[in-house]
C-alpha cells in the first residue's frame, strides 16, 4: 500500500521536474498575480483628480482649497465654468468636482442668514470613490465650519464649550484600518485555494485522456492510493506556493502575523489538503484536461464569491450564507485572519476547522467513490 | 517454422492449480441503458492459449475484455478468471494478470526505463528482481541502449513492444492484449507475433504456461491463434481453433480470380447478384459459391462470360482453401442483413 502509494508519488514528481515550464509557472504566476493585487491594495483611494470651481475666489474659498488638498484624498485643479466640469466628468479626467459659489466667504462671516453651501459632484459610476468623496467632504465640510465656528467664537470673546458627545474611537486588530491587512490575505488564501484546485482538476483527468488510467487501474494500484499519491505532488507544491506569498506579504506588505507561524503553518498544510479534494473530485469525473480545467474554473468564480474577498459573507442573504459553508475557503479565511491579524490561537476557531475536516473527509470519499465507479466512461 | 504445439499439462505441473481454465464465462451480458453490448456469451480459455477474440468495431470486444479484468461489472452472468471470481476478487486477478491497451499506454514525458520501473513496482516487483527483470525486457524489446530515451520519442513497433514490456513485467499468468498490433507496421506485426510464441511457449518469462487472451480485427492474426471466438452485435457467432471455424462457418467455395482492372471487375460481379460473396483482397477477387461441385464449373464460365462483356481479360480462375477473412467477412455480411443473392439456386436459372 505505502509502496505503491511512493511509487506513484515519485512518478509524480519525476514528471512535474520533467516539464520545465510547469512548476515555475505554477509558483511564479500566482506570486506575480499577488504581488499586483497587493500592490494595488495598498494605497487606499486617494488623489482623486477634482475640479474646482471657485466663483468667490475669496481667501475663505482658497482656504477650503487647501484643507481639500491636504486630504489627500483630492487633488484640486481649477475650471473656468460649469460646462468644463460637466465635460471634465464625462470624460473621466476628473472624479469629482467642487462649486464654491459667489458669496461663500460672506455668508460664512454671517450666519445668521443660514448656513453658506458649497457643491460636492460626484462620479457615482465609480462607487468606490464616489463614497471615499463623499465621506471625505462630509468630514471636511464639519472639521473646516468648526474651525470657522471657532474662530468666531474666540472673536466674540465667549468661552469655548466642551462639546456634549464625543466618540472615543478604537480599532482593534487593523488600527490602522488599512484595507490591504484585509484585502492581501483573502488574496492570497484565494489564489492558494485557486492554483491546488486546478492542479488537482488536472493530474487524474491527465491518465484518462492519455489511457493510463485504465492501465493503471488494471495494477494493484486501488482507488485511494490513486487519489493519495497524486494529491502528495499537488499539495507539496500548493503548499511550498503558499509558504511563498505568506513570506511575501509579512515581509514585503508588513501584514502583520501576530498569532503563532507553527500553528499557521500546520494548518494551513491540511486545509491545502482539502482544497485540493476539490480539484480531485472534479479531475475523477471529467473526461479531459480541458474539461477539468473549465469546471475548476467555474467553481473558483464561485468560490471567490463566498471568499469574503469581494464581499463580506456575513451580510448575504441567508440563503448564500448557508451555500458558502461548502467551500474550506470560506472557513479558512476566518482561521488565516484570525491569526494573523488577531494573533487568535487554535481555541479561537474550533467551528471552522470542524468544518474543513468534515468537508475533507466527504470530499474525498465521494472522489473515490466517483473513481471507483467512473474509471473508465 | 514457427513452433506451434502446445505441450499437455503434466501432472506436476497441475500441482496447486485450481483448475486448467485461465478464463470461464457463462451466459455473460453487459447493457449500458437499452443497449446491449454483450449478450449472453458463455466460453472457455484454457491454460497456455492463444486465445483470440475477433469481431468488428463496436461488436463488444473491448467490453468484454474490461469485464474479465474486473474493470465494469457484468450485469448478468458468471466470469471467472484464473479460478477467481472477477466481481469480488479483482484486487487478487490484478496481481496476475498483465494488461496492454490499444492505445500502448505508457507515460510519454518518462523515460523507458522509468516507464519500466513504474509498471514494475506497481505491481511489487522491486529491488534486484526489478533489475533483472528491466534488463529482460530491454533484451526482448530489443530496447537496450534506450533506458534514457523519452518515450514520446519512440515510434509505433518500439511503443508497442514496451508496452508489451511494462505489461509483463510482473510476469503474470495471463495476459490480455487489446488490439496489440493496431497502428503499427507489417514487420513490425510480425515481429510482434514472433514475441507472442515465445512468451506462450517458454518457460520464462510469462510464467510456465501463460495465457494470452487477444483480440484483434486482423483475420491473417486471427489464423495465429490456437482458439479463437468470433462475436458480433454482442453475441457470439463462431468458436473453435481456425480450422474448425473454416469448416463449420463456411458452406462455399472460395473462387480466386486473377484479372485486368480488379476494381471494376468486382463491380460488376457485384452487381450480377449470383453470388454469396465478392471481396478485393489486393490485386484478386474473391468470390464465393455454393459448395456443390457442379455450381463452380458453371460459376466459372458465367465470371468469364461476365468479365469478357466489359473487356477484363481473366488471368485464372482457382478454388483456393477459405481464410478466416473469407469466412468473417461472409458473416458480417450476412449478419447485417446485406443484400448478397445466395447461391447456386440463382446461378442454375440464369
Amino acid at each position: 500500500m505505502l509502496y505503491r502509494t511512493w511509487n506513484l508519488t515519485i512518478k509524480e514528481f519525476t514528471q512535474l521536474f520533467r516539464d520545465r515550464l510547469l512548476a515555475p509557472l505554477v509558483l511564479l504566476g500566482p506570486l506575480a498575480e499577488l504581488l499586483m493585487v497587493a500592490w494595488s491594495s495598498l494605497q487606499g483611494i486617494d488623489h482623486l483628480p477634482t475640479a474646482v470651481l471657485d466663483l468667490d475666489n475669496s481667501n475663505a474659498s482658497r482656504a477650503l482649497i487647501v484643507a481639500m488638498e491636504n486630504t489627500e484624498t483630492f487633488d484640486p485643479y481649477f475650471v473656468a465654468n460649469l460646462n468644463q466640469i460637466t465635460a471634465d466628468i464625462q470624460a473621466g479626467t476628473a472624479l469629482a468636482a467642487w462649486v464654491i459659489p459667489r458669496g461663500f466667504e460672506a455668508q460664512l462671516l454671517n450666519t445668521d442668514e443660514g448656513s453658506s453651501a458649497i457643491q460636492l459632484i460626484v462620479d457615482g459610476s465609480d462607487v468606490m470613490s464616489a463614497q471615499t468623496a463623499v465621506n471625505t467632504a462630509k468630514g471636511l465640510a464639519a472639521s473646516y465650519g468648526q474651525d470657522v465656528l471657532l474662530k468666531k467664537t474666540l472673536d466674540s470673546g465667549l468661552r469655548m464649550l466642551n462639546p456634549p458627545l464625543d466618540i472615543s474611537m478604537r480599532v482593534w486588530f487593523n488600527e490602522e484600518m488599512k484595507e490591504s491587512n484585509y484585502m492581501i490575505p483573502s488574496e492570497l488564501g484565494f489564489i492558494a485555494a485557486a492554483i491546488a484546485a486546478m492542479l488537482a482538476s488536472m493530474v487524474i483527468a491527465k491518465e484518462r485522456e492519455l489511457g493510463t488510467l485504465e492501465q493503471i487501474m488494471v495494477t494493484p494500484i486501488r482507488s485511494a492510493e490513486l487519489v493519495i499519491g497524486k494529491s502528495i505532488m499537488a499539495v507539496s507544491l500548493g503548499y511550498v506556493l503558499f509558504l511563498l506569498m505568506l513570506a511575501m506579504v509579512v515581509f514585503f506588505f508588513d501584514v502583520p502575523l501576530r498569532g503563532s507561524l507553527p500553528l499557521l503553518m500546520v494548518l494551513s498544510f491540511l486545509y491545502m489538503l482539502v482544497e485540493l479534494g476539490w480539484g480531485l473530485m472534479i479531475s475523477a469525473f471529467a473526461k479531459t484536461q480541458m474539461q477539468a480545467l473549465l469546471i475548476a474554473f467555474a467553481v473558483i468564480m464561485v468560490m471567490v464569491i463566498f471568499s469574503g474577498y469581494a464581499f463580506p459573507v456575513d451580510t448575504m442573504p441567508p440563503l448564500m450564507q448557508a451555500i458558502s459553508n461548502i467551500f474550506p475557503l470560506k472557513h479558512w479565511l476566518i482561521i488565516f485572519r484570525g491569526i494573523l491579524l488577531k494573533g487568535a490561537g487554535i481555541e479561537d476557531f474550533y467551528p471552522q476547522l470542524l468544518a474543513i475536516f468534515v468537508l475533507g473527509i466527504s470530499i474525498y470519499t465521494v472522489t473515490i467513490i466517483l473513481l471507483r465507479r467512473n474509471k473508465l466512461e | 517454422m514457427r513452433k506451434r504445439t502446445f505441450e499437455t499439462p503434466t501432472a506436476a505441473s497441475e500441482i496447486g492449480r485450481a483448475n486448467d481454465e485461465a478464463i470461464k464465462t457463462v451466459d455473460l451480458t453487459k447493457k449500458f441503458g437499452d443497449f446491449t453490448a454483450v449478450d449472453g456469451i458463455s466460453f472457455t480459455v484454457q491454460r497456455g492459449e492463444i486465445f483470440g477474440f475477433l469481431g468488428p468495431n463496436g461488436a463488444g470486444k473491448t467490453t468484454t475484455m474490461r469485464i474479465l479484468m474486473g474493470l465494469i461489472p457484468p450485469t448478468s452472468g458468471e466470469v471467472t478468471v484464473l479460478g477467481l471470481n472477477s466481481r469480488t476478487q479483482k484486487n487478487e486477478i490484478h496481481r496476475r494478470i498483465g494488461y496492454m491497451s490499444q492505445r500502448f499506454s505508457l507515460y510519454d514525458d518518462l523515460t523507458v526505463a522509468e516507464n519500466l520501473n513504474f509498471f514494475g513496482r506497481a505491481y511489487g516487483v522491486r529491488g534486484q528482481k526489478l533489475e533483472e527483470r528491466r534488463t529482460d525486457i530491454l533484451e526482448m524489446a530489443g530496447l537496450q541502449g534506450r533506458e534514457k530515451e523519452m518515450t514520446r520519442n519512440l515510434s509505433g513497433g518500439w511503443r508497442q513492444r514496451l508496452a508489451l514490456g511494462c505489461a509483463i513485467l510482473h510476469e503474470p499468468e495471463l495476459l490480455f492484449l487489446d488490439e496489440p498490433t493496431a497502428g503499427v507496421d507489417p514487420i513490425s506485426r510480425r515481429d510482434f507475433w514472433d514475441l507472442l510464441y515465445t512468451l506462450s511457449n517458454e518457460a520464462a518469462p510469462l510464467s510456465q504456461r501463460g495465457t494470452i487472451f487477444v483480440t484483434t480485427h486482423y483475420m491473417d492474426e486471427a489464423e495465429h491463434c490456437h482458439r479463437l471466438v468470433f462475436i458480433q452485435n454482442g453475441r457470439l457467432a463462431a468458436m473453435g481453433s481456425p480450422e474448425e471455424i473454416k469448416k463449420e462457418k463456411m458452406d462455399g467455395q472460395v473462387l480466386e480470380i486473377d484479372c485486368s482492372n480488379v476494381t471494376a471487375a468486382v463491380t460488376i460481379l457485384r452487381e450480377a447478384n449470383l453470388f454469396q460473396e465478392v471481396a478485393l483482397y489486393g490485386a484478386q477477387i474473391h468470390v464465393v459459391i455454393d459448395n456443390a461441385q457442379a455450381h463452380q464449373e458453371k460459376a466459372s464460365s458465367r465470371i468469364r462470360e461476365l468479365l469478357a462483356a466489359e473487356d477484363i481479360t481473366v488471368e485464372g480462375i482457382a478454388v483456393i482453401e477459405p481464410s478466416l477473412e473469407d469466412v468473417f467477412i461472409a458473416s458480417v455480411r450476412n449478419e447485417a442483413g446485406q443484400p448478397s443473392a445466395v447461391s447456386g439456386q440463382h446461378l442454375a436459372d440464369s
